[in-house]
């Protein structure tokens, strides 16, 4: 039930004058100067739902409505009852795809989609929908947030390993990418989900990530994610095969000069139980504070901190 | 002619804030060439500055944000913001409230004819069953709901805070409560971290914090922190410089700000870490995640953080507060007033009111650290829970907590 291609008067038509709302209230901060149409069709959808009226005319008002302003959630909500009532949510789910490929940054156009997806029970087209999306705009959160949805809720981890490396592959520093990996290595390795593929070990992901991260020592996502992977294996940053080696390698003159790297290896430092390493530990962090006075403030309570373990050794 | 000391100094400083553009390490990638865009915009605006002669920053043009705000009141905005037609709660309030940090008394920001008018506006609003939508007519949200209190606590009249109904807006926000502890927007809407912020946020407001409205908050909370120490908008999404904000500010309201409480839940070394990787060294404004570009409303969304994440007052903040001032007064100000995202798009109110609120947070911790700030381009101090002038805070605070609530 869409009228993008008619004509708003005749939709209008449907309506008597006596069943459209009263003009609404003027906002006296902020007022925005409605068109006529516009105005028409709110009234027409307002007095609707003020009879409780779900019906085919309010339905393609609706359209209009969400035409002009994809963010009216009100005019959605009445969009889902009617398809539910009148039983066309298939038809309701494929006129939603449309509307994320034109509005692809918009809460309520993804809301409705998935919406309707949990009352068909099914996962109509929301991989290719978010992958679509995906290709125009690599870190769209709506989509990367929808995918995570469908592909937990129907056990669709099968191909997704495989999805995210391209991101990965295109844009070594889409950190949406990488927390969508790191999803995918906790839901797979230690979710509901865990029986359901063969994944990479928490190893080789790490080794994974330390490959990325030589390709541009300065791209902060493959370091938190290291850090993360070494949590989730509860095993200490040091106990990491080939990490250490790795932050030697970019540091031959003891000071590092990334300062993702140089972080990294100081709070593995810091770990320790020996005094040298808690003290090479607090070195780093001045190094960090003196090249980075951006973040002067974070390393000066890095630096305390250490300071303080080192008072207690 | 300038003497050429001073033209050697300006030189190093240029040569130093070369050496803080992100390095993109000759692995040039679309994150990097975005990056890259938006550092030699900043470069231009600076030559642009420099051609005119002025060397140094220019400073915040309190009387132009003013006339820019002005002028949506009591009058029509642009034509293209049909798209915040379910927004008007929120469009009033960021003009209010921007308004309110400008002004350089404690006076109302309405006149009374206009202040009577928002308040009846607003209540056109609101709906019998709870809560504000986003226009008259429209459902209520949560969002909308936060808004439109917001703005009437803004306001601070009795009649404006007399016109919240609370037993309606208590049955509202239970309505939206979810068996996980989180609340969902709408009856038939998205449940994310917002929610949560902008329920409790009004449960706060008006003195009904009840056990039923706070139950299971931390939990779900506690479920949305990342693995890098960032909140997203539901468990297992990317860390967010706004879905932050709402967590951790939802987490000072139920653990009234005490910071031993709130790292019972969430893992507050991780999150300062998150935090203030978020600055950008050469731009000075923050990204609102990772690898992405600078935009001055986080200098709100981000900024407060610093400010809700103090162990005591006093304590200097994490940030760099003078390069986030540095970011939002020499490259945010459109050119007849109002603030922009970044150079090269137009002002609109929601910038306005978020750069503005995170250039208060600045200049608080700038004072703190002993710069000299001159009172004449002060604005007012904001309580970064409620991004609400402190005063107009305490003012609704005591009203309420006189009329102690109870459900019906």
């Amino acid at each position: 039930m869409s009228c993008t291609e008619q004509n708003g008067a005749l939709c209008m038509d449907a309506f008597n004058t006596s069943e459209l709302a009263p003009s609404s209230e003027i906002a006296p901060v902020g007022c925005i100067p409605y068109e006529k149409d516009y105005e028409g069709y709110w009234r027409a959808l307002r007095g609707a739902i003020e009879r409780e009226e779900i019906s085919d005319r309010g339905a393609v008002i609706s359209d209009l409505i969400i035409d002009y302003n994809p963010g009216h959630y009100t005019a959605w909500e009445y969009r889902r009852k009617w398809s539910v009532q009148e039983g066309l949510v298939n038809e309701e789910i494929q006129y939603a795809a449309e509307q994320v490929v034109s509005n692809p940054k918009n809460y309520q156009v993804w809301h409705h989609h998935r919406r309707l997806v949990e009352i068909l029970d099914k996962p109509v087209d929301a991989l290719e929908l978010t992958r679509n999306s995906l290709e125009e705009d690599a870190k769209n959160y709506h989509a990367w947030s929808y995918r995570q949805w469908i592909v937990k809720k129907f056990d669709l981890f099968s191909n997704e390993h495989e999805f995210v490396s391209k991101f990965i592959d295109a844009d070594v520093r889409n950190n949406s990418a990488w927390n969508y990996r790191y999803f995918l290595i906790r839901e797979t390795k230690f979710g509901p989900h865990s029986h359901f593929v063969e994944e990479p070990s928490l190893v080789q992901e790490t080794s994974y990530a330390i490959r990325k991260s030589r390709l541009a020592p300065h791209n902060e996502s493959p370091w938190n994610y290291i850090r993360a992977l070494t949590r989730l294996a509860r095993m200490p940053l040091v106990d990491v095969v080939g990490l250490v080696d790795a932050l030697r390698d970019s540091n031959p003159q003891a000071t590092i000069d990334n300062r993702f790297a140089a972080h990294l290896y100081a709070d593995i430092l810091a770990e320790s139980d020996s005094r040298a390493d808690k003290e090479a530990a607090a070195k780093l962090f001045q190094n960090l504070r003196d090249s980075d006075p951006c973040r002067r403030r974070y390393w000066d309570h890095k630096l305390s901190t250490i300071q303080k373990s080192i008072s207690r050794s | 002619m300038e003497p050429v000391e001073e033209s050697e100094s300006y030189h190093r400083g240029l040569a130093l804030r070369l050496e803080e553009m992100a390095p993109d390490d000759e692995f040039p990638t679309e994150s990097s060439r975005a990056q890259r865009e938006v550092e030699e915009s900043l470069f231009a605006e600076d030559a642009v500055r420099d051609a005119a002669g002025l060397r140094h920053p220019p400073a915040i043009q309190k009387d132009r944000m003013r006339a820019y705000l002005r002028a949506a009141v009591n009058g029509k905005i642009e034509k293209y913001f049909v798209g915040l037609d379910s927004s008007q709660p929120w469009l009033c309030y960021w003009i209010i409230h921007a308004l309110d940090l400008l002004s350089s008394s404690e006076e109302p920001v309405l006149d009374e004819t206009t202040s009577q008018e928002t308040v009846k506006f607003l209540k056109s609003c609101s709906n019998k069953s709870g809560g504000y939508g986003g226009g008259p007519g429209q459902v209520s949200h949560a969002a909308t709901t936060f808004a439109a209190i917001s703005a009437l606590c803004v306001i601070g009249t009795d009649e404006a805070l007399e016109s919240i109904d609370r037993q309606s807006l208590y049955s509202f926000l239970i309505r939206m409560k979810q068996p996980d502890g989180s609340f969902s927007v709408t009856d038939d809407g998205e449940t994310d971290i917002r929610g949560t912020y902008c329920a409790l946020t009004a449960a706060s407001h008006t003195n009904m914090l009840t056990p039923e409205i706070t139950r299971g908050c931390k939990d779900f909370i506690s479920s949305l922190q990342s693995f890098d120490g960032g909140i997203g908008g539901e468990p297992g999404n990317e860390s967010h410089g706004g879905y932050t904000y709402c967590g951790v500010a939802s987490l000072c309201i139920l653990c009234d700000s005490n910071l031993d409480e709130m790292g019972k839940i969430i893992d507050l070394e991780s999150l300062k870490q998150w935090a203030s990787m978020r600055q950008m060294a050469f731009e000075g404004g923050f990204q609102g995640r990772t690898n992405k570009l600078v935009d001055s409303c986080y200098s709100f969304w981000v900024g407060a953080l610093f400010a809700m994440l103090r162990w005591q007052p006093g304590e200097p903040s994490l940030m760099d507060p003078s390069r986030l001032n540095r970011y939002l007064v020499n490259y945010c100000q459109g050119a007849r007033g109002g603030m922009r995202d970044k150079p090269g798009v137009r002002p609109d109110y929601y910038h306005t009111c978020y750069a503005l609120s995170g250039l208060s947070i600045a200049q608080q911790a700038m004072c703190e650290e002993g710069e000299d700030v001159p009172s004449d381009l002060r604005l007012k101090l904001i309580d970064p829970v409620y991004n609400l002038h402190t005063r107009r805070r305490e003012r609704v605070y005591r009203y309420f907590h006189g009329r102690p609530f109870l459900p019906e």
